[in-house]
């Protein structure tokens, strides 16, 4: 199995506080990885550090190596807007530009300056929406507003953005915490089917959902990282007690 | 470390407790279902027959709580493993009691003219059994993984005694027609002996299982 996303010896430091410690994790190409632990334990810090999103927050210092593919993504001749253009990101919160649902996913494929056939930028758009599901749904009123849709339906109308602009890695911070049981099913259904073509890196509070959609899962606790391996592992016979302890609800 | 919500410690440890009270009924009956062997005790072997409605009654009550809580709390890890485990032991350990009503529904029916040596033999094979299942009962409390593969290994012991019983039985019957009644109750005696130890074996490897996650393929 090929690592698409390699970290060594990361360390990252709000100002005087340091949130990840000394992390080395690597991403196997086409997996899901869940990153799992409690509120504060540097997870979502982590995944922001792999597209760069950390740039943005002044007082944010990552240290060590990240590398995607064998490329250094913190060197200088890298550019953040192509880096994130390969690995893309979902949030918490579904957050459709205000825009139609068609320029939400036409948006990325057109500041990256993809194409300007309008051919070509319908075919790039319906087949990001259909792979993310959301095609059947809206193919009759593309042109109504992203937030009109259902929170599920904008969840994925967010991933349809992400996928439009052709990346190789997703990220999803709590993809389905805003979302009713059916549409996190339908979202999680997704992220199987998605991971043919893409790797999923994926934060989430939810055990039960890290333990249905990821191959990989790794536990993380206090900035450091406990313990990680394949999903079905972790969740049944983990090596590490703090694991064991935080799975079945004994801290956390 | 105790689990947070303290309702959903209480439930794990309610089953724990329950199996701590069927294997202290079992160990009582083992005792007394070869005390009726010896002394063909018809009261004694009554108490048991009648005993083995609450090893039966443990049984569901711990299903029905194992199938509670794996719906309401999607338990994981070593919660898994224990309700896992504790599903399948639980069966092993009623099938337990029922050949302890066995031996003791034949024991106390089988006549005085036994041959003293083929009861001795008898008690030798119980006595082991019945240790086996001692030590089976607080391992699966003790959780020892050394000690459950080697309590597991005793079952040989208690097959090859199980064989040697059954071909001093058959031989003493050829000689003896007016023996043959009593003949087929010992050998159902000393069955159900042989089988109740390769249940506690059963149980050794769920607790092998219940501690490293695997079973001993050994």
């Amino acid at each position: 199995m090929v690592n698409i996303i390699s970290t060594k010896n990361v360390n990252v430091h709000y100002g005087d506080k340091q949130a990840i410690n000394n992390i080395s994790l690597d991403f196997m190409k086409n997996k899901v990885t869940a990153l799992i632990g409690p509120s504060g334990c540097g997870k979502s810090t982590f995944l922001r550090c792999l597209n760069r999103m950390n740039d943005v927050i002044e007082i944010c210092k990552v240290e060590g190596q990240i590398y995607m593919n064998d490329t250094d993504i913190y060197s200088n001749e890298i550019e953040v807007e192509h880096l994130r253009e390969k690995i893309g990101m979902v949030f918490q919160k579904p957050n459709p530009f205000p825009k139609s649902i068609f320029d939400n996913v036409a948006y990325g494929p057109r500041i990256h300056g993809f194409t300007d056939k309008k051919n070509e930028m319908d075919e790039i758009v319906v087949t990001a929406l259909k792979k993310a599901g959301l095609f059947e749904e809206v193919k009759d009123r593309l042109d109504d507003l992203g937030t009109s849709l259902s929170g599920g339906q904008q969840q994925r109308l967010c991933i349809a953005r992400a996928i439009a602009v052709k990346p190789e890695v997703i990220l999803m911070d709590e993809p389905c915490s805003a979302l009713d049981p059916i549409a996190t099913s339908i979202i999680e259904e997704l992220i199987t089917e998605l991971k043919e073509s893409y790797t999923i890196i994926i934060v989430t509070h939810s055990m039960q959902q890290a333990a249905r959609v990821s191959d990989k899962t790794a536990f993380f606790h206090l900035g450091n990282l406990i313990e990680e391996g394949d999903t079905t592992k972790i969740f049944t016979k983990p090596d590490n007690q703090k694991t064991n302890d935080y799975i079945t609800g004994r801290f956390g | 470390m105790p689990h947070t919500d303290k309702n959903y410690e209480n439930q794990i440890n309610s089953i724990n407790e329950k199996l701590v009270k069927m294997g202290s009924i079992l160990e009582q009956q083992f005792s007394d279902a070869l005390k009726v062997v010896a002394s063909r005790d018809q009261n004694l072997a009554n108490t048991v027959i009648e005993k083995d409605s609450l090893i039966n009654q443990l049984n569901h009550e711990i299903s029905d709580l194992v199938f509670q809580i794996i719906a309401m709390r999607q338990p994981m890890a070593d919660d898994l493993r224990f309700l896992f485990c504790s599903i399948k032991i639980i069966r092993d350990l009623e099938r337990i009691g029922d050949h302890l009503t066995t031996v003791a529904k034949k024991g106390y029916r089988v006549s005085t003219n036994i041959p003293d040596q083929l009861i001795e033999k008898l008690e030798i094979l119980g006595g082991k059994a019945s240790l086996m299942t001692h030590d089976a009962l607080n391992c699966l409390f003790d959780r020892k993984i050394a000690d459950a593969d080697k309590i597991a290994e005793r079952d040989h012991v208690i097959d090859e005694l199980h064989a040697s019983f059954i071909k001093d039985v058959l031989s003493y019957m050829k000689e003896h027609d007016d023996f043959i009644p009593d003949s087929l109750a010992l050998i159902q005696i000393s069955k159900g002996i042989e089988r109740i130890g390769d249940y506690v074996t059963n149980i050794m490897e769920e607790v092998h299982f219940l501690i490293e996650g695997k079973y001993n393929n050994s």
